[in-house]
């Protein structure tokens, strides 16, 4: 149980850790598209346009961090369309409020850091709407304001320090304000989950699933709530954990694929309990519930 | 001793303060960053009487950005022949007290001398308020349907001075160019949703200067907020007791809109970055220079050529990205022997 424990705290740092580095990539990302690519004098447009790249390129890195790791090529398509457009919208946004913000703080420190976590809360609110989740809203919220907050500041301190060089400053600081955000995300992943599986061991160790009220299928398939790829003994439907009257019920859907619960294989169906560990082919998940 | 000292020092001073006496000062009315990296600077030169100097040379000009001098690029002197126009909305107050002595009477003959005064080609819109805020005569150059409009004003309902204020700021958002708002009120404002201070900050973001026009005696206007609209915004704050002091102080705004200079130069800053440019214009013949800063709106810098600074910044994060697989991989061989050794 110790040893549990152990790997899921650090399964879950490791989360955290590729979020936050997910959300820097595609701030980066998302920023050098827009240096690189717009060209137009008008600054309202220009800010519109810079707020929907590094938001879209945001949405687009946080999303597919996950499925990227899975290997799941349709789950990832479909995810990062939903995050980039949110994304898009919420950068755009974000990034026209904070302009008007910026002129009323006339620059400086303060001023950029305020605008800038407005881009990012802009951000974090549509990965929020994206997926109807009033707790990703939140913490998009606070991971994005802080982040946001945290590179505009450091943004300006170097650019003053380092005699008006704008590149390093601004660099570091949307990687910062996209690490915020993936980190923000994470978190509330983590902290609000009530009931979900963790896997164990292989390609896709650390990684969990939210379990939600209904059927729930498990298997090699691009469609199952928990993909499981990279371990030839799992088949396409391998697997379903079910929710019935306040209780979660494992069944093996495929009789010739092994599966077992806390070492012992499963004839029809099993009573699932926190902490139960779930053995398909070779592949070891553990079942967690909360409350 | 020391009364030879101060003898001869008022002795020295006393040839210099007659003609300071007459020295204008130079008053940056707008800063413009909005055809950047080219900013225009509009200003005049008051003399201390009130009037105004409208021949000066570009010559007699030094501009100073952040304390470093920048080459004047262009100048433009009100006696210049092509005449730069000016965009102006007229904030007049209908509210019922207007209908008292005629005061609405007077305020359409003010405003008529005042458009018939306005440098050729000026560009006028009205907005009428009492209880509510509407645009009498949008942006036109057509004087004869500006005055028209001014005419069909009626009075009726309360004062909302500076909400009416704030929606001419708002028509002058999109405008580009000299511009200014002349707002004229016979009451305290009663109804307004939105303070001073926030209408200050809004004509501050625009550059845009809001010169009051109080009409009436002693506390039935808010003298304290007309100032302060006016200074915060360096325009001006202008009282009149009737419908001669009206008429006098319309015709002073518009020898004012016909007295600015406009300067361009070119910013130091290659990119639009958000920052806060001083600016200090120096007049061979004033006695005071003149003080603004242009803010370069610039949110996220569009900072070309950081190629290689994006490579470094991709590969360090991928790097980390990959390090908690690297670092599993080297602690995985001595975790499987330990497996073993268990028997698992």
């Amino acid at each position: 149980m110790i040893a549990t424990r152990f790997s899921t705290l650090s399964a879950n740092a490791r989360q955290a850790y590729e979020f936050a580095l997910a959300g820097a990539i595609g701030a980066v990302f998302g920023l050098f598209f827009y240096v690189e690519l717009i060209n137009t004098s008008s600054i309202w447009l220009r800010d519109a346009l810079a707020g929907a790249l590094i938001g879209g390129a945001i949405g687009f890195a946080l999303n597919s961090a996950g499925p990227l790791r899975d290997g799941a090529w349709l789950t990832l398509a479909r995810a990062t369309t939903w995050g980039a457009c949110a994304g898009m919208i919420g950068g755009a946004i974000g990034l026209v409020i904070g302009e008007f913000i910026l002129g009323g703080f006339q620059g400086g420190l303060i001023g950029r850091a305020v605008s800038w976590s407005v881009l990012g809360l802009g951000i974090g609110v549509s990965q929020g709407v994206a997926y109807r989740s009033r707790e990703k809203l939140i913490f998009g919220l606070i991971g994005g304001g802080l982040g946001g907050f945290v590179g505009g500041w450091l943004f300006e301190a170097l650019r003053q320090a380092l005699g008006n060089r704008t590149d390093l400053g601004q660099g570091i600081g949307i990687a910062l304000l996209g690490a915020g955000l993936g980190l923000g995300l994470a978190l509330v992943e983590q902290a609000l989950r009530r009931v979900w599986v963790q896997v164990i061991n292989g390609r896709q160790e650390g990684r969990s699933y939210l379990l939600g009220r209904g059927v729930s299928t498990l298997g090699l398939d691009e469609q199952a709530t928990v993909g499981l790829f990279g371990d030839p003994a799992i088949v396409r439907k391998h697997a379903e954990i079910a929710y019935a009257n306040g209780q979660y019920t494992f069944r093996a859907i495929d009789g010739n694929a092994r599966s077992r619960v806390n070492d012992f294989t499963v004839g029809d169906s099993h009573a699932l309990k926190d902490g139960d560990v779930i053995e398909l082919g070779g592949t070891r998940l553990i079942f967690r519930s909360r409350g | 001793m020391w009364t030879v000292a101060l003898a001869t020092l008022l002795v020295l001073q006393a040839p210099a303060t007659t003609p300071a006496d007459q020295a204008p000062k130079v008053v940056i009315t707008q800063p413009d960053e909005s055809k950047f990296p080219e900013i225009t600077v509009y200003f005049e030169l008051r003399k201390p009487d009130g009037t105004f100097i409208r021949d000066a040379k570009q010559s007699e000009f030094k501009l100073m950005e952040d304390g470093q001098e920048r080459p004047i690029l262009g100048f433009d002197s009100p006696v210049t022949l092509v005449t730069k126009p000016t965009t102006i909305v007229l904030v007049l107050d209908r509210s019922g007290s207007m209908l008292q002595h005629g005061k609405i009477t007077a305020l359409k003959r003010a405003v008529g001398s005042f458009l018939d005064d306005l440098p050729q080609g000026s560009r006028v819109a009205v907005i009428a308020f009492g209880s509510q805020i509407r645009v009498a005569c949008p942006f036109t150059t057509d004087i004869e349907e500006v005055r028209s409009s001014v005419d069909r004003i009626t009075p009726g309902g309360a004062t909302r001075y500076f909400d009416a204020v704030g929606e001419a700021l708002k028509l002058l958002g999109d405008e580009s160019g000299r511009r200014a708002v002349l707002a004229m009120t016979d009451g305290l404002d009663t109804d307004s949703k939105r303070p001073v201070e926030d209408v200050v900050a809004a004509a501050q973001r625009l550059g845009v200067p809001v010169h009051t026009l109080g009409l009436g005696e002693g506390d039935e206007i808010d003298t304290e907020s007309l100032n302060k609209l006016a200074e915060g915004t360096r325009g001006q704050s202008y009282r009149a007791k009737d419908a001669e002091g009206l008429k006098a102080i319309y015709q002073e705004l518009a020898d004012r809109l016909g007295s600015t200079y406009s300067l361009q130069y070119q910013t130091d800053r290659k990119v639009p970055d958000g920052t806060l440019r001083p600016i200090k214009l120096f007049y061979a013949e004033a006695k005071e220079v003149g003080e603004s800063a242009v803010f370069i709106r610039g949110m996220v810098v569009p900072a070309p050529g950081w190629s290689r600074l994006f490579l470094v910044l991709v590969v360090s994060l991928s790097a980390l990205a990959a390090l908690p697989s690297f670092w599993k991989n080297t602690q995985s061989g001595k975790s499987a022997k330990h497996l073993m050794e268990n028997g698992r």
